[in-house]
């Protein structure tokens, strides 16, 4: 596409040409530049070819909000953090906050949740999905060199979406000790959203990964 | 705080993209004003509401921001975010029950031809964004209008002669070509058959 050959044609006569605007004489005229003008050629298909891509084009505008909250994904300071090593999910993906439905410490166990004297069990849910926690002290290991308890976490992640027959949504979760950037535990669930994480004893927030979206459950003490 | 913005003007998309991996806000801003219209869009095209189209384009870009690094030589975005948004939405449809399996999206991968024609609309969009003022106004009221052109209404409309609307055009369209070949427009196959015009069509 370049229009380096204007002597040998008018831009405008193409032009009216292209859009059916000329008089038999003239569309012979043209025609027999085309004939021999390959750049002639390329512009009258240019301009007709964009004449129809406007004619078929039914875009629409997105809403103001819908732009808007893209832009907001943006967090420069994860892409810092991702150039000193990879980019981190646990702070560039969506995050949705988890409320706490249920804590076997403060309420009396429901049916379904499993019983045990030293553990404890949590219940959160989300617009993703809800979590499920069981903590237990890992009684059989030796005492850590700081002489934290080692605790042992049984998670299940049930998305909200309907998944019909497909696949589970990639889960990941990551234990990342308060004050802390980089997460302590990070590791994959299986197949049916279910995960076994071991950490010290502490203050965590816990980031579930479901699919794009990261649920932060904050403040977890594991004690 | 945010960097500085380097973005040179009317930048090339590894140009934004490098400069959102430098952690400049503006150059991401860009990316989602330029290409906010092609995600959302699509989206409505499937049949997508509006409270799924919105959900669509978040993903969507929540993607190109987690894949930014994997972007760096990406020199055909708009099909890869063409591609991502047909996935996301094939993904919507199938899990949501506001859809029938009649309305279903056919296969998790998009036509070719569309995403041609995808791509031909966007780069159209832009390079009329980038000619902007008169020439912009111009070249689309007259693109606009497939068949012939009603000039005097036009003319009217932007407030021009009749006899001025033939030159304009042509030195608008001239300043149009270069931005659209910048932009790697490809005339379709259907209009490369200049000269089998039909002959009626010729005014008399």
């Amino acid at each position: 596409m370049n229009i380096g050959r204007r002597e040998s044609y008018d831009l405008e006569k193409l032009l009216a040409y292209a859009a059916g605007d000329l008089t038999a004489p003239e569309f012979e005229a043209i025609e027999r530049i085309l004939a021999r003008d390959r750049t002639a050629r390329e512009i009258v298909a240019t301009y007709r070819s964009v004449i129809m891509t406007v004619a078929s084009d039914q875009s629409a505008q997105p809403p103001a909000h819908a732009l808007e909250a893209a832009k907001a994904i943006f967090d420069p300071n994860a892409i810092r953090r991702g150039a000193r090593g990879g980019l981190d999910w646990t702070s560039s993906l969506r995050q949705i906050v988890a409320t706490l439905v249920f804590d076997s410490r403060v309420q009396p166990a429901l049916a379904g949740y499993r019983g045990g004297s030293s553990g404890f069990e949590l219940g959160f849910a989300s617009d993703a999905g809800e979590i499920d926690l069981q903590a237990e002290p890992v009684r059989d290991e030796r005492p850590t060199p700081s002489g934290a308890t080692r605790w042992r976490i049984i998670g299940q992640v049930s998305p909200n979406e309907e998944t019909g027959d497909q696949p589970m949504p990639e889960v990941g979760v990551a234990l990342v000790k308060r004050d802390e950037a980089k997460p302590a535990r990070a590791i994959d669930a299986d197949e049916h959203g279910v995960f076994t994480i071991q950490a010290d004893a502490g203050d965590y927030d816990l980031h579930v990964r479901i699919g794009d979206a990261v649920v932060v459950i904050q403040d977890v003490r594991i004690e | 705080m945010e960097e500085r913005s380097t973005l040179p003007r009317h930048s090339s998309d590894p140009e934004l993209i490098r400069a959102c991996q430098q952690g400049q806000q503006a150059a991401w801003n860009e990316l989602v004003d330029r290409y906010g219209r092609l995600v959302y869009s699509i989206a409505r095209r499937y049949g997508l509401g509006e409270s799924d189209a919105d959900d669509v384009v978040q993903v969507v870009f929540t993607t190109v921001f987690r894949r930014l690094e994997q972007l760096r030589d990406q020199t055909r975005l708009s099909a890869w975010l063409i591609t991502t948004t047909h996935r996301e939405c094939w993904r919507v449809r199938r899990r949501s029950r506001e859809y029938t399996s009649m309305d279903q999206i056919e296969s998790a991968a998009p036509d070719p031809d569309l995403v041609e024609q995808l791509e031909r609309q966007h780069i159209v969009r832009q390079a009329l964004e980038e000619l902007g003022g008169k020439c912009r106004e111009l070249l689309t009221a007259l693109f606009l209008e497939p068949g012939q052109p009603a000039y005097e209404r036009i003319a009217e409309k932007l407030d021009m002669k009749v006899g001025s609307i033939g030159p304009t055009r042509a030195r608008c369209f001239e300043k149009l070509q270069p931005i659209l070949a910048r932009l790697g427009y490809r005339p379709d196959e259907a209009s490369m058959e200049v000269g089998d015009r039909d002959r009626d069509e010729i005014r008399r």
